[in-house]
């Protein structure tokens, strides 16, 4: 009698158990899918391709900006790792990221792409199908004479004789696996089902703080690695997450 | 059963000679390693043809007047007669063109090793601004409606005429232009004799005297290493120091193969050096001093006969065959 007594109380708890599953399976959890946007700018300026802007009293004709981001990591009631590469600027700004669940998210992305996809296995960018970001790019984001990928590339004219024309085309490449940079986001981003966009600010004006281009100088980092350390620094001022 | 071991030992024949008839693709001489190729770009005769079809033709330049053949002259070894080479609309070079011979056996390209894989080097002069000037996809597009290139791409590769295609033939070409067939090849294999001068100036090229073979050595004549030959006193061109970012690289710059040198002046990076004499001038007083310059360059004290039987020597390493592709 016992025994059934204790067997009965048994078969209460598992069904209690069960019944509780079935509850939480009721339970909606909203999802979202979280979308970067990207705002190009020049100080407080729009960044727009082909328009000249002041860029500490240079000035500066952007033809080209562009990035690799990667390495999405929202990290909060889910993580959420994207494994994807994008290639993002003034011609693509604006992406999306995988399902996750509403909510507060620390955030952080990488500029560039991993020290593993730059290595080139034999599998390498020539073999990837047209439109894969990791593939061949107009204008291009690899380095064909140093086998690797262009992280950031920003090309224009610059004006070298101060008369406030553009007379000198110009290119500032980075790459390189000790280029490539994790940015963690200052605040978690929140992400409700109003509202799951993430937007990502550029600043041309902040990756080029305190270097004079007048000169005409370019960097595809080995050429001119002071300039390409001083704005893989500026990174932190360059891109930023807008609240 | 006499019968199926027969079956088996003709289904083997035919297997080795399978093999036999693409190794001749690019036959070897004996006295050279063999040629290995990547996984997803073995050798066959439609892949050749294919990459010596595109090698010599200029639609693979923006404005469709530079082929690779325009730097890469059969004539003087592949390589240009002028400094620095004029690439599209008169555009120029940063650094001389070198000879394309025996590429095959190169574990690193271009002047400072910055490119790992010979089937990815055709992108360089494709995309350069100083060269070709275009990029690789948009020649993609252009050569989409060429339905006679595209079928030969589709018949070696399975695929269309993309980057993937072209740089690979074009790389496996390149792998077949092979010079081992000089005079001093014919020594080697002592199918021919040096004359007194050749084989004083072979003596000397491997003697402590001169150190020439320290660096140029071996069958190929280089050891793939970086070196600063005291050619001037400033550089403009930072060579191996743009790959590695170390000061210690600055104006290093890989040492060149010596096969064919006598046919593929001007010579160093710049194409600075209009002749062998200058060269072994230099070398014998020593270089030109600079920080990173290989301490084997240092002077030789070198006669006038010496200097001589030297460059008797390295006009053995000619290998004529190259004249009539």
């Amino acid at each position: 009698m016992k025994n059934s007594y204790y067997l009965f109380l048994a078969l209460l708890g598992f069904g209690a158990i069960l019944f509780a599953c079935n509850e939480d399976d009721t339970q909606s959890i909203a999802m979202v899918t979280p979308a970067i946007d990207l705002q190009m700018r020049v100080g407080s300026e729009t960044l727009t391709a082909g328009n000249t802007y002041d860029i500490n009293g240079t000035a500066l004709r952007v033809d080209v900006a562009q990035f690799y981001i990667g390495e999405v990591a929202l990290t909060g009631p889910q993580t959420n790792l994207s494994e994807d590469y994008f290639v993002i600027g003034t011609a693509l700004n604006s992406i999306n990221l995988p399902e996750t669940e509403v909510g507060n998210y620390d955030l952080s992305f990488g500029v560039g792409v991993s020290a593993a996809i730059n290595a080139l296995p034999e599998e390498d960018f020539t073999t990837r199908p047209v439109g894969d970001p990791l593939g061949m790019q107009v204008p291009d984001m690899h380095w064909s004479w140093n086998a690797g990928y262009k992280f950031l590339r920003v090309d224009g004219m610059v004006d070298t004789d101060a008369d406030g024309v553009p007379d000198s085309p110009v290119q500032y490449h980075l790459g390189n696996d000790e280029f490539y940079a994790i940015l963690d986001s200052p605040e978690q981003v929140s992400l409700t089902e109003e509202d799951a966009t993430i937007t990502l600010r550029f600043d041309l004006a902040a990756l080029f703080g305190g270097a004079d281009l007048s000169t005409g100088e370019v960097t595809h980092v080995g050429d001119n690695r002071p300039l390409a350390d001083l704005m893989l620094a500026n990174y932190t001022e360059a891109f930023s997450i807008i609240f | 059963m006499k019968n199926v071991i027969c079956f088996f030992y003709v289904l083997l024949l035919l297997g080795c000679q399978k093999a036999d008839d693409v190794s001749s693709l690019i036959p070897t001489p004996e006295h050279f390693p063999s040629i290995s190729y990547p996984a997803n770009n073995q050798l066959t005769a439609k892949r050749l043809a294919l990459g010596k079809k595109l090698f010599f033709d200029p639609q693979l330049s923006l404005d469709s007047t530079i082929s690779c053949a325009s730097c890469h002259l059969p004539e003087y070894a592949f390589s240009d007669t002028i400094p620095l080479s004029k690439g599209v609309n008169g555009a120029l070079g940063s650094r001389n063109a070198p000879s394309l011979l025996n590429v095959a056996y190169v574990p690193y390209f271009n002047k400072d090793g910055g490119v790992k894989k010979l089937d990815l080097f055709a992108l360089v002069p494709i995309e350069d601004h100083n060269e070709m000037a275009i990029s690789a996809l948009t020649l993609t597009d252009r050569l989409a409606s060429n339905t006679e290139l595209q079928a030969e791409a589709q018949a070696a590769y399975n695929r269309p005429l993309d980057p993937f295609v072209m740089t690979r033939s074009l790389g496996l070409y390149v792998r077949s232009l092979i010079s081992g067939d000089s005079k001093y090849d014919a020594y080697l294999k002592d199918s021919l004799s040096l004359s007194a001068a050749e084989e004083r100036g072979r003596v000397l090229f491997h003697s402590e005297k001169t150190n020439c073979s320290q660096c140029h050595e071996g069958k190929f004549f280089t050891n793939h290493q970086f070196e600063n030959n005291g050619t001037k006193e400033i550089y403009t061109d930072q060579g191996r120091k743009l790959v590695t970012s170390k000061e210690t690289d600055r104006a290093k710059f890989k040492v060149a193969s010596l096969r064919n040198v006598a046919v593929t002046g001007p010579y160093m990076h710049d194409g600075s050096y209009d002749s062998l004499e200058k060269i072994v001038d230099n070398y014998n007083k020593g270089g030109y001093d600079y920080i990173n310059k290989s301490p084997l360059i240092r002077p030789l004290g070198l006669d006038i006969q010496e200097k001589v039987d030297l460059i008797a020597f390295l006009q053995t390493l000619t290998d004529k065959r190259y004249a009539d592709n």
